[in-house]
């Protein structure tokens, strides 16, 4: 099956802005195993456009950090995630736009700088 | 022992220029590895042309954007990349650091050393590999000799410095020769009172032994001093033989850029083009004719205009180019060919007949040209050139007459003579290239008349004993024809006086 009717197909798989279980059951059934894989990889890329992945390295709840946030993506579910390991600051991943804003990177960044 | 203060004063000096902003990654997932080609998702914001890197380190070039891909080509081993991997674009497009430390070296297309020594320490400019070429408002005339050191190349088809001359011939026939005997040729430009030329030599798709031999010829001859060998033998892949003749004409516009003047010899484009024919292919690039991809004449017309000589207002630099084509028995119209024949200002055409009859260099002198070098010839060689160039093409058609075997008057006879002389002593060995008072003593010599009496299979030996006669007993002759000005009448009369002489002393 052609790339285009797959995208279609994939796009056809959401109720009201959620993807529908029953119908992605449905065109599951009927797809064979390299058009799954390829259904597959376009409804995850449709659902990475829809979400935003804020990563802190401690979860703590704040409000107008959220509301901002919600804001500055428009429409997009923010998801949080912990990761220790960043120090400080946050990262921010908007599909394939990464924002690196931790002390980690920084570090990293610096390390090489200086090592050339 | 360094001083504390020192290190302090280092590390403040490298955190100066470090940068603390926020960095935007742009990333994205690697779907196939395929012949050197991996397909990307994601990396929505790359640019065409733009680095990448992957996890293992290996850095690619993105070639093709797609609707939801982009099509990379890896510049490093690309076995250990597996699909789902993370690619980073870098945000930055293909460049090679270039500085002096680099004259002497052999690198590759990426700037890393091939000759076992360190990385040049001294950190130099980035230089871009893909640069649109210089305009006409920066551009001037090409007025200035590049002397290859070869009589015929010298006298009939010279080559100025900012020209594009293509050495084109069938394998085999001293292509790379008269490019090696031109880099070699160079160490005499502060003799003749000529600026110095840094030679870039591109290796494209050669066998590695042959690059080995050139090296050493380089350095045996100390021309390495002033060149800089950029290898992408036939074993590397073919994303970096693609990328080789530009890497070696972005060294050579760093030199130009501080207004010296740089060679760049491409040996050969006729591999480049197979290079990136089989990187298109794989990219599923349509194919035209013999295989080759549309954009194949721009491929080469836009490396070949970067060869310029800059005005007086930029420091008037110049980048030289000395591209060479193989063909495939003798056909110069095949595609590639024609394509950079008609880019370049002349070609010397190498033909197979001459080679094998003992004519080397084995130029043809009815299809090969210099459309611009004459602008930049010596008035001392082009006073003696004309009477030369008159004679050959005489003889040249009487001698498909003669063959007839009819009876000759005494002049065409003398004149088939004369031309018989003249191609004798435009034969040269390889390595033995000549200061131009030489070139032009053995033109002079010839058009005279004063080795008319001398068999033809002595002239090469007459040559070398009257070069080395008056090296040694008129030093004052070299020295006033190697200002480059034209010879005037008590030269001629001192020079007359000298080849009388020597032809006394000398026995056939």
């Amino acid at each position: 099956m052609i790339k285009n009717k797959i995208k279609k197909l994939a796009q056809l798989s959401y109720t009201k802005g959620e993807l529908d279980g029953k119908k992605v059951k449905k065109i599951a059934n009927f797809l064979s195993r390299q058009d799954l894989k390829e259904y597959i990889k376009i409804l995850r890329e449709l659902e990475n456009a829809k979400k935003v992945t804020v990563i802190v390295p401690r979860l703590y709840k704040d409000k107008e950090f959220e509301k901002q946030l919600s804001g500055a993506f428009d429409g997009k579910k923010i998801i949080f995630k912990e990761e220790p390991s960043l120090i400080t600051g946050l990262r921010v991943e908007n599909n394939d736009l990464i924002y690196e804003l931790s002390l980690k990177n920084t570090l990293e960044n610096l390390n090489s700088h200086i090592n050339g | 022992m360094v001083n504390s203060d020192e290190i302090i004063k280092q590390l403040e000096k490298g955190l100066s220029s470090f940068k603390l902003d926020a960095k935007l990654q742009n990333v994205g997932e690697v779907e196939s590895n395929t012949d050197g080609v991996v397909v990307a998702s994601g990396l929505s914001k790359a640019m065409m042309g733009e680095l990448v890197s992957f996890e293992n380190g290996v850095i690619g070039m993105i070639l093709n954007l797609n609707e939801d891909n982009v099509s990379i080509i890896l510049l490093g081993d690309g076995d250990g990349i597996k699909e789902g991997e993370k690619v980073k674009a870098t945000g930055s497009m293909l460049s090679i650091n270039v500085s002096e430390d680099l004259i002497g070296r052999v690198i590759n297309p990426l700037g890393e050393p091939l000759d076992g020594k360190a990385k040049p320490k001294n950190k130099g400019k980035e230089m871009p590999l893909e640069r649109i070429a210089a305009g006409v408002v920066e551009r001037e005339a090409v007025n200035t000799p590049l002397k290859t050191g070869i009589k015929s190349i010298d006298a009939m088809f010279p080559i100025g410095r900012g020209q594009r001359e293509l050495i084109i011939g069938d394998r085999g026939l001293g292509k790379t020769a008269i490019a090696i005997d031109t880099i070699i040729n160079q160490k005499n430009n502060p003799k003749e009172g000529l600026k110095p030329v840094i030679c870039v030599y591109v290796a494209i798709g050669q066998k590695q032994s042959r690059i080995a031999q050139v090296i050493d010829k380089l350095k045996e001859t100390g021309a390495i001093d002033y060149s800089i060998v950029m290898v992408a033998s036939a074993s590397e892949p073919a994303a970096l033989q693609y990328l080789a003749p530009y890497a070696g004409v972005a060294i050579a516009e760093y030199f130009m850029e501080k207004g010296q003047d740089a060679l760049v010899v491409y040996d050969d484009l006729t591999k480049h083009a197979w290079a990136y024919r089989q990187i298109s292919l794989v990219l599923k690039r349509p194919a035209g004719r013999e295989a080759y991809p549309g954009d194949i004449f721009y491929l080469h017309s836009r490396l070949l205009e970067r060869a310029v000589k800059l005005s007086k207002e930029l420091g008037e630099g110049s980048i030289t180019a000395l591209p060479i084509i193989e063909t495939q028995g003798n056909d110069v119209s095949a595609y590639i060919p024609t394509n950079v024949i008609s880019i370049t200002d002349g070609q010397i055409y190498l033909e197979g007949d001459l080679f094998y009859s003992g004519i080397r260099p084995a130029i043809n002198i009815g299809t090969s040209v210099s459309r611009v070098g004459g602008a930049a010839q010596t008035p001392t060689i082009k006073s003696v050139v004309g009477q030369m160039k008159l004679e050959l093409a005489q003889y040249r058609e009487m001698a498909s007459f003669a063959q007839f075997g009819s009876e000759l008057d005494a002049a065409t006879a003398a004149q088939l003579d004369r031309g018989r002389r003249t191609t004798e002593i435009l034969k040269q060995p390889q390595y033995g290239s000549l200061i131009e008072a030489l070139e032009y003593l053995s033109i002079w010599v010839i058009t005279n008349g004063f080795a008319d009496d001398i068999p033809t299979e002595q002239i090469s030996r007459f040559e070398k004993e009257y070069h080395n006669y008056i090296k040694a007993n008129y030093p004052k002759l070299i020295a006033t024809l190697s200002k480059g000005a034209k010879p005037d009448e008590e030269t001629k009369k001192q020079l007359q006086k000298a080849t009388g002489e020597f032809k006394k002393g000398f026995s056939v």
